[in-house]
């Protein structure tokens, strides 16, 4: 049997089974976009991602309803020098977490489709197994 | 695929060379100087002759260094990434440098995309960050021709579905003294407060 997220939250109120509840998803902290200077048509986001479900999240793709595209990014410095790669995937085993930092991993993002920057943007992340995250980033000028 | 923009297509380190070659040569002699992340170069090495354009479209040359102290750092508008985190940080050395009561600092940002950074275009980006920045483009030849006399490597990537390209670049910050001579190195990862307390520390040399 298959049960969709709501019906589970419901099943969880209900049982209080607190502990699985809580245990079912991706969590992301501190997930915020940096404000790009204007004119600029590319930008980063970052974030801590947790998985605290009891199985592997495998991220294969994000997109938001204010942005053209988003992939996944990660910028390294291999002998000086700065390189950004793009990455196929990002994998989370239980209990995992990745940091998306500045000059690390990070939400390649192109082309805000908005006329004004909200506070506020969804982002809404693909699992390799069909599992939809939504999470909202703030615009801030640095590091929380 | 990368082109290096580099004489054997690859990055040669020419700085690290030149820092270990006068570390040997002339270093062990002096009095050692601390630094807390930055190498010193000393002597300080002339740069070469450069002929660029800043964002106002004024020259850049060895008159825009001389007299002041410059904090030099080399990117691409378009970087989503490291060059906005590493200008920001600028800002704030800068910042603290001239609370500090130094009045010849300035920060120049040369780019390594000229194609797409036009004056225009790096003076409404760099104001983002500090409208006392300066930005430096120009022909990519004369831009090649002094990154490569001071080690600085960068390599157009090719271009992805949405028709991008980044380019690799070396995230040095160099300290350039008031006769537009190299003085100091730092290497990322950086830390504003000791960029700032590096330079002043090269400055009192
Ligand atoms: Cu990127």
């Amino acid at each position: 049997m298959k049960l969709n997220n709501r019906y589970y939250a419901l099943l969880c109120g209900l049982t209080f089974v607190s502990l699985s509840c809580a245990q079912q998803t991706l969590e992301v902290l501190e997930p915020w976009v940096r404000i790009p200077p204007p004119g600029m048509n590319m930008l980063a986001g970052y974030g801590e991602f947790t998985n605290s479900s009891n199985s592997t999240i495998e991220l294969v793709s994000a997109q938001s309803e204010n942005f053209k595209s988003i992939s996944f990014h990660i910028s390294e410095i291999v002998d000086g020098i700065s390189k950004m790669t793009k990455l196929e995937s990002v994998l989370l085993r239980p209990g995992e977490t990745a940091r998306f930092e500045p000059g690390g991993k990070h939400l390649m993002i192109s082309t805000p489709q908005y006329d004004e920057r909200p506070e506020q943007v969804q982002i809404e992340f693909l699992s390799v197994s069909g599992k939809r995250y939504q999470v909202n980033f703030v615009f801030l000028n640095s590091e929380p | 695929m990368r082109i290096y923009h580099e004489l054997n297509m690859k990055p040669l380190h020419l700085i690290s060379v030149a820092i270990t070659a006068l570390l040997i040569g002339c270093y062990q002699s002096e009095e050692p100087v601390t630094t807390k992340t930055a190498t010193i170069v000393n002597p300080p090495i002339p740069l070469a002759e450069l002929s660029l354009v800043q964002h106002n479209g004024t020259a850049f040359d060895h008159t825009t260094l001389q007299g002041k102290w410059t904090l030099m750092f080399f990117g691409f508008t378009f970087c989503p990434d490291v060059c906005p985190t590493t200008l920001q940080l600028l800002a704030l050395s800068l910042q603290k440098i001239e609370q500090s009561g130094i009045e010849n600092a300035q920060v120049v940002f040369v780019s390594v995309d000229p194609e797409r950074d036009t004056p225009e275009r790096l003076e409404e980006y760099l104001a983002h960050f500090d409208e006392k920045f300066i930005g430096v483009t120009g022909e990519l030849t004369d831009i090649e021709s002094f990154t490569q006399s001071i080690g600085v490597v960068f390599a157009h990537n090719s271009l992805d579905e949405s028709g991008f390209y980044a380019v690799d670049h070396t995230t040095v910050i160099l300290m350039v003294n008031d006769k537009a001579e190299l003085g100091g190195i730092s290497s990322a990862p950086h830390k504003w407060e000791d960029i700032a307390d590096d330079f002043m520390t090269v400055r009192a040399q």
